[in-house]
């Protein structure tokens, strides 16, 4: 029997032997997938939510929202796992090494088989019951067209390249021990080292330094786990992710194939083929869970890293206690604590070492302000800038990574930022303190730009008067009114139709206004936008409150689609005269001002709660006198000027409900009502 | 032929075989033997490409074994505890075998199966140990292999299944080109079927050699010899492994033909004297006694 043959008869046999996981990954899946898309499509219809048609309307964010990569990580990578940890066990038992390398096979053929045999039986299943649901079930309810299509295809692509790649981590980390427990620890490790590293720094900088602002973010960790990877496809990016995923696929299985090839036949219950790896992944293991043990002890004593002696004394306890679980679970043996004592002294040392350098901030890092001579260029980022110009309930909210509002405000003329720094470090803690006047404060971060190229983020809690009066006097500047206004990243021929929603009387979406546009009309509403935003103010915006929040998106009426591009939600002002001008042509006027007793006579109830520290009180409002009574002691604003401890919501006539968002302005006439006293 | 030329292998401090040289030729049966970790599995490992040599050359006739499917195709290993498929049966393990062995002999195994009295339908797991290790055995003969790897393959087999593998083999020795290699610690079973011995102990070869040469060249004596100063004067003349007093009677164990050895022994005017053949089993505990293994240290 020639090789080739012998190869794919041994992968036929794997298939065979583990009959049990592809039956259980096919049941699961093929039964599943399809029927729970069959359900949440009858529930759309039967709840009423929507009518078949609307569902059909619909259809991209039916699309994204079933098929979309998300959901489905968690299962990718578990059924990988599982596949790769099941398939390369063998290499666990010296009577079953005895028996597949004593076939008439190279190695790396035998390898290959079982790595074949593995990515089979859980890609297939998979891909199978996504192409029933999506063709079959999908299609009966009208969601297949060439676009809701090309997002199936791309998240199919994306979750199978993940597989891949989760699978021959996993794979990798088999073949480099001789125990499936230090496999399946391997390979969790491998998998997700890199950014809980990441952010187990940032969690620690913020913990011990007042000033810090963690500019690593998931966002700048993305590339360093193939989860993450995965998870940024549902920001519309699907290039770069399957780039990403294809190379650590082919980096894992390449290093895979290279250590099984030299891996001894003798290692089966062996911790690690080579046992010089020992010493570094216990390291590599222990020093992070030192680190760990401190910033969990800080979390649970609820204190700021003021007792900054106690986090060395933790960092060592926790690296001891770190470095004793791993010998054991190394090498399942108490005595081999003793006899590891070496590599303990080097992590323990390096935990402690680390933990002083955190806490003792070398060149006061946490304070350092360079001078303004040394500065290039400066930016911001804080909440003020997207609640006043966009609903923060964008789901791509402009700027709203931080990251990003910093570099789009980036200016060379500075002083007002400098001089906003300077003013933060007079306010160190005080949003954390129970001093009421924290509410008056805003977060704030600020990056400067070294002229020798460094970037730094700073995290200041500014006064909102200074911090109001600061982005005023930066609205004067044309380019920065640009760079914080979202229409200038609006494009017309990315929508032609806006949903108009009423802000002032905080109707339920029902009462939400549709208006088509063609191509010359989107484009005349943006640049009535772009004026209008042009010449406002942000400081003088934050005291008012929106006449509208607009939301833009492109129908198709040929494929019957719709399609949000990214900034869709801003406000519309009272002063934005060329955009209301515009709407007044297309015979859209805002509604003025409704009274309490005219929005009381479109609701059904309210439902109150408001829970602070001990005070915990809720109710539901049902009666029109009292729910004008309510309504009086109560202001309707953005979200961030919103009393956060407080929640209305709103159940119209119609059985629509929403939860706009509130401040209590009668603290009597809210008692008065309610009986509690906020 | 299996060669085997200054091998050593190393499982960290452990010396498990120490510039070993051996020689299996065609058309015998092996048999190695050993004391407890001397190197006997290690050895069969490394014949069927499983282990690497840290140092030396593994060839099988000619060609060195690992990572040579092309050899391997002509080796079948039998592990002292065989591996079969969760929930297997032996017709699953035949079609395992077939896949990886192009001359297994389906008709042939089906027909040994039947006279084990092995059920081929029944789950394997459900065997007693001894019929797994029939099983075993009877797939490595029907696998139609030149060169057949044994680890303890009488370990566990009743005596009248061990009276039939050791028909088996001599039958196949008959039938084709089959070489058996046989690493055991049941002495009394390789002396019946085995034409060569190799003895291991503690990673080395203490001797590789013609049972009957063995036996030939190596004399258990038993006499009375009345004249001490006669009785000092034989045994320093000869190449004594062994000697021991029971009242007057000596009994040694020495190197020598029995003609050399008892024209001696005559010389000394003995008034008994009688030679008795050696079991494989006295010469193991004979010459690894010499190489420092003292098994009576064990108990006193």
């Amino acid at each position: 029997m020639t090789s080739k043959r012998l190869f794919h008869n041994l992968i036929r046999q794997d298939l065979r032997n583990r009959l049990w996981l592809v039956s259980i990954l096919s049941a699961f899946e093929l039964l599943l997938i399809p029927v729970i898309y069959l359900m949440q499509m009858d529930y759309y219809v039967e709840g009423g939510y929507w009518t078949a048609a609307e569902i059909a309307k619909s259809r991209m964010s039916t699309t994204e929202a079933f098929f979309g990569t998300e959901q489905w990580i968690p299962l990718i990578a578990v059924s990988a796992s599982v596949a790769a940890f099941t398939g390369f066990a063998w290499l666990c038992a010296q009577r079953k090494i005895d028996y597949y390398h004593a076939m008439p096979m190279k190695r790396e053929h035998i390898f290959l088989a079982f790595f074949t045999s593995g990515w089979l039986m859980g890609t297939v299943p998979f891909a199978l019951s996504e192409l029933i649901a999506f063709y079959a079930v999908g299609g009966a309810y009208r969601q297949v067209t060439r676009s809701t299509a090309g997002l199936f295809w791309r998240s199919l692509l994306i979750l199978a390249l993940l597989y891949l790649a989760v699978y021959a981590i996993a794979v990798l980390a088999m073949v480099m021990t001789g125990r499936v427990v230090i496999g399946v620890l391997l390979s969790v490790m491998i998998e997700v080292y890199a950014p809980v590293c990441l952010l187990l720094y940032g969690c620690l900088m913020g913990t011990f330094n007042t000033f810090w602002s963690d500019n690593i973010s998931l966002s700048t960790a993305r590339f360093l786990s193939p989860l993450l990877v995965a998870w940024q496809t549902g920001e519309g990016r699907t290039a770069a992710p399957a780039a990403a995923l294809l190379l650590y696929a082919a980096a894992a299985f390449l290093a895979g194939i290279l250590v099984y090839r030299r891996r001894p036949s003798e290692t089966a219950g062996a911790a690690y083929v080579h046992p010089r790896i020992a010493s570094v992944i216990k390291g590599m293991v222990s020093i992070p869970c030192g680190l760990l043990f401190v910033w969990f002890f800080y979390m649970m004593s609820g204190s700021s890293g003021s007792h900054a002696a106690w986090a060395v004394v933790w960092a060592l306890v926790g690296a001891v206690l770190a470095d004793v679980v791993m010998e054991l679970v190394q090498h399942l043996d108490p005595a081999s604590i003793l006899k590891g004592w070496r590599s303990a002294l080097v992590i323990i040392g390096s935990t402690v070492a680390l933990m002083l350098l955190v806490v003792a901030k070398p060149f006061d890092y946490d304070q350092y302000l360079p001078a303004e001579s040394r500065i290039a260029k400066m930016g911001i980022a804080c909440d003020e800038i997207n609640g006043i110009l966009m609903p923060e309930t964008s789901y791509s909210g402009y700027g709203q990574e931080q990251k990003e509002m910093v570099s789009r405000t980036m200016t060379s003329d500075f002083s007002e930022l400098y001089a906003l720094a300077e003013e933060g470090k007079k306010y160190a803690g005080i949003l954390n303190s129970d001093s009421e006047d924290s509410t008056q404060y805003s977060s704030v971060v600020l990056a400067y730009r070294k002229k020798t190229g460094g970037l730094v983020y700073r995290s200041y809690q500014i006064p909102q008067d200074t911090l109001m009066d600061t982005l005023s006097a930066l609205s004067k500047d044309a380019a920065f009114r640009r760079s914080v206004n979202p229409a200038y990243d609006m494009k017309a021929s990315e929508f032609n139709r806006i949903d108009l929603q009423n802000w002032l009387n905080y109707q339920p979406y029902e009462e939400q206004t549709t208006i088509d546009l063609s191509p010359s009309e989107a484009q005349q509403f943006t640049d009535a936008l772009r004026k209008d935003m042009d010449r406002a103010e942000l400081g003088t915006l934050r005291e008012e409150k929106p006449v509208l929040a607009v939301t833009r998106s492109y129908y198709s009426a040929k494929d019957q689609d719709f399609e949000t591009p990214e900034y869709s939600e801003v406000y519309v002002y009272p002063e934005y005269e060329n955009t209301l001008a515009f709407l007044a042509k297309k015979g859209f006027v805002p509604e003025k001002t409704m009274t309490v007793g005219e929005i009381a006579d479109t609701l059904n109830s309210l439902q109150v709660s408001y829970v602070s520290g001990e005070k915990d009180y809720s109710a539901t409002i049902t009666g029109r006198d009292d729910i004008v009574k309510l309504l009086s002691s109560i202001d309707h604003v953005r979200r961030d000027r919103a009393d956060s401890d407080l929640t209305v919501v709103m159940t119209s006539r119609k059985g629509y409900v929403s939860y706009p968002e509130f401040r209590i302005t009668d603290e009597t006439a809210f008692r008065a009502v309610t009986g509690f006293a906020p | 032929m299996i060669e085997l030329k200054n091998v050593t292998k190393r499982f960290g401090e452990i010396s498990a075989l120490n510039r070993v040289s051996l020689t299996v030729n065609d058309h015998q049966i092996f048999g190695l033997i050993g004391s407890n970790g001397a190197g006997k599995s290690t050895m069969l490992r490394m014949i069927a490409g499983v282990v690497k040599a840290d140092s030396g050359e593994v060839l099988i006739d000619g060609k060195p074994v690992f990572e040579n499917p092309a050899v391997k195709q002509e080796i079948c290993f039998l592990p002292d505890t065989g591996y079969f498929f969760q929930n297997a049966t032996p017709i699953v393990m035949q079609r395992a075998y077939q896949m990886q062995f192009p001359k297994f002999d389906a008709e042939r195994f089906a027909k040994l199966l039947a006279a084990a009295g092995l059920s081929p339908e029944r789950r394997i797991r459900t065997f007693s140990k001894g019929m797994q290790k029939q099983l075993s055995v009877l797939l490595g003969v029907s696998a139609g292999t030149k060169y057949l790897l044994c680890d303890e393959i009488f370990d566990g087999l009743d005596p009248a299944m061990r009276q039939a593998v050791k028909s088996i083999f001599a039958r196949e020795m008959i039938d084709r080109d089959f070489i058996p290699v046989i690493a055991s610690h049941n002495l009394r079973e390789l002396e019946d079927i085995c034409d060569h011995v190799g003895l291991i102990h503690q990673g080395g070869i203490l001797l590789s050699e013609d049972l009957d040469d063995l036996r030939y060249h190596m004399q258990k004596v038993q006499c009375v010899i009345r004249d001490p100063a006669k009785e000092e004067r034989l045994l320093a003349g000869l190449d004594v492994m062994r000697a021991e007093h029971q009242g007057s009677l000596l009994t040694f164990i020495v190197r020598g033909t029995h003609q050399e050895i008892m024209d001696l022994v005559q010389g000394a005017d003995p008034l008994f004297a009688e030679s008795i053949p050696l079991t494989l089993e006295e010469i193991f505990i004979y010459e690894t006694e010499v190489a420092g293994y003292d098994v009576k240290a064990l108990i006193s």
